[in-house]
């Protein structure tokens, strides 16, 4: 987290909350990728960022700057609002199923390839929660590991070990 | 950029696993593959636009509540800030008033609770048992000569005026517990015990107060600076007001105590006021017939007062106890102490006049702690300038021990 990053929360849990709006231009596009990725659909996804910028704004005064990053913290909001989203709808969340399912909308259609798609979903369908996890987190949120082991609440060996066995296994099925 | 990804992905996978460095080819297919959608997410720029509006709105209206709530606290502080300064006025200030000083936390009224007859059991009594306040000792070993002690037939006793009951000392724990819990509920402590404070003035030459709640007593002493022997010239009446002065100065209830006396001895620098004990409006001896006191020291060079010893503020508990109620039981109890006298030493006569009746101050040993008990007793002065009193304790039950 930049010095600056960490002058602008200060000023916001001292009251000074139009600082709020820098952060959230910073974080805007990578909770939408992040909550789209999730979820596969346009509408849902908004809500829930906007459900997760609101729900910061509101706890930033909680928010411990010496322990945590605030990128961290703000992708445990968004992954928290996804479970809830999933849980109200009594939904499993699996991001191969709702590739598949959304397979006719905008997260793929971009991907021109019927070759590439089809590896792409192969890829994902085989892999475990933590695993796919890891693999959006780390190659298209471009987290650190540090980031990533404080968001899903693991140790960055054990992040870097995850993150090893999906690349393996992703290569096992390209083979 | 996208290339730099790459780069640290791969970095970070082969410090965990260097083997891989050899299909480096396949799992750059497989990142850019997943990189490729990450391209392809994009965002409505109105959403943004709106839902930046909106976190502007809950800005506004946070800050409208912030400043709401620091108002209202900012308004609660300042009440309560009035309130406090007028408690403070209100209740410490008698505390600090010279005028109205409370400091002694002590209850002043004689509190004596009546229990059932002989509530005490037996009390037996011996001659070390007295107390004259400073130690006992026995007449016998006391005196130094050998005395026959002879009832004057000239006065009548009339033991309807004589007390009946025994007054026993209690820890004043409750009366304490009683003025504190107005303050603080010391109920709320486990197994709390007081037994005494210590307060001293803050101030050159001050005075110390040692309050004894296990007994009942205060004593206030001043810490004296060098000693001057020289001594004024001061009547005993200036002495008397002296005294009186420092008493109503520190408004110390003295309703427990008679008229005081002067013991001014000329050679010394500190003359004594002393205040004698009433309990139920009996005076209270010790073995030898002197007063239980509440003493006062002057310092005669300095004209002050410089301590006070034996302020009792104890609560008493009292029970009727049955008592020596002729003249005939003081005879024989005089002539069962005429017969332990040696008959080869002299004798000296000493006549018992006027009597009255009081109490007679007396420690019973017990298991634990020794108990004080205030005895009915009758006292007689005597023409003997050693022993100008006598003092002889009416319990029935002593008499009937010692006298059989």
């Amino acid at each position: 987290m930049s010095q600056e990053e960490k002058e602008i929360i200060i000023l916001c849990q001292k009251g000074q909350l139009d600082n709020f709006v820098v952060l959230y231009e910073k974080y805007f596009k990578k909770i939408y990728a992040y909550v789209f990725f999730k979820v596969g659909q346009q509408s849902i996804t908004e809500d829930i960022v906007s459900e997760t910028f609101l729900q910061a704004l509101k706890s930033i005064k909680g928010f411990d700057i010496k322990k945590a990053y605030f990128s961290a913290w703000l992708y445990k909001i968004s992954q928290n609002k996804v479970n809830d989203y999933y849980r109200k709808r009594k939904i499993n969340y699996s991001l191969d199923e709702i590739w598949e399912l959304r397979a006719d909308n905008n997260l793929l259609e971009e991907v021109q390839d019927k070759e590439e798609k089809d590896l792409l979903y192969k890829m994902i369908k085989d892999l475990k929660k933590s695993q796919q996890e890891i693999i959006i987190l780390r190659v298209l949120q471009n987290l650190s590991y540090k980031e990533i082991s404080a968001v899903i609440h693991k140790s960055e060996g054990a992040c870097k070990m995850i993150f090893k066995r999906a690349i393996k296994k992703l290569k096992k099925q390209i083979d | 950029m996208e290339e730099k990804i790459k780069e640290e992905i791969l970095n970070d996978l082969y410090e965990t696993d260097s083997s891989l460095k050899k299909d480096e080819a396949e799992i750059l297919k497989i990142i850019t593959l997943i990189l490729k959608t990450k391209n392809k997410v994009s965002y409505n720029n109105d959403y943004f636009g709106k839902l930046k509006k909106e976190i502007i709105q809950a800005i506004d209206k946070e800050k409208t509540s912030f400043e709401r709530k620091h108002l209202f606290y900012k308004h609660l502080s300042y009440s309560l800030a009035v309130v406090c300064c007028c408690f403070l006025i209100i209740f410490l200030y008698p505390l600090f008033s010279q005028k109205d000083s409370k400091v002694l936390v002590v209850d002043n009224s004689q509190i004596i609770e009546s229990t059932y007859p002989e509530a005490f059991g037996e009390i037996s009594i011996t001659k070390k048992d007295f107390v004259d306040g400073r130690g006992s000792g026995d007449i016998s070993i006391m005196s130094e000569h050998q005395y026959k002690y002879i009832l004057n037939d000239d006065y009548e006793i009339n033991f309807d005026l004589a007390p009946t009951e025994v007054y026993k000392t209690m820890p004043s724990f409750n009366n304490f517990n009683r003025n504190i819990n107005e303050i603080i509920s010391l109920d709320s402590f486990e197994n709390l015990q007081y037994s005494h404070i210590s307060l001293t003035e803050n101030k050159e030459s001050p005075f110390s107060l040692y309050i004894n709640y296990l007994n009942g007593s205060l004593t206030i002493s001043k810490t004296m600076g060098n000693i001057n022997s020289d001594i004024n010239n001061i009547s005993e009446e200036d002495i008397l007001s002296l005294a009186n002065n420092f008493i109503n100065k520190h408004k110390i209830n003295i309703d427990r105590y008679a008229s005081p006396y002067i013991n001014n001895n000329l050679s010394s620098s500190i003359a004594q006021v002393f205040y004698p004990q009433l309990i139920d409006n009996y005076l209270v001896y010790n073995d030898r017939g002197g007063f239980n006191s509440l003493q006062i020291d002057i310092d005669l060079n300095k004209n002050e007062v410089i301590a006070l010893y034996n302020y009792n503020f104890n609560p008493y508990q009292a029970s009727s106890y049955p008592i020596v109620n002729n003249k005939e039981h003081i005879q024989k109890y005089l002539n069962k102490l005429n017969q332990g006298n040696d008959p080869e030493q002299e004798l000296l006569e000493l006549n018992l006049i006027k009597p009255s009746f009081g109490l007679l101050k007396t420690f019973v040993p017990t298991d634990s702690v020794s108990e004080t008990f205030h005895v009915p007793a009758i006292i007689f002065e005597t023409d003997n300038d050693f022993q100008n009193k006598f003092v002889i304790p009416l319990l029935l039950s002593y008499h009937i021990e010692d006298v059989n």
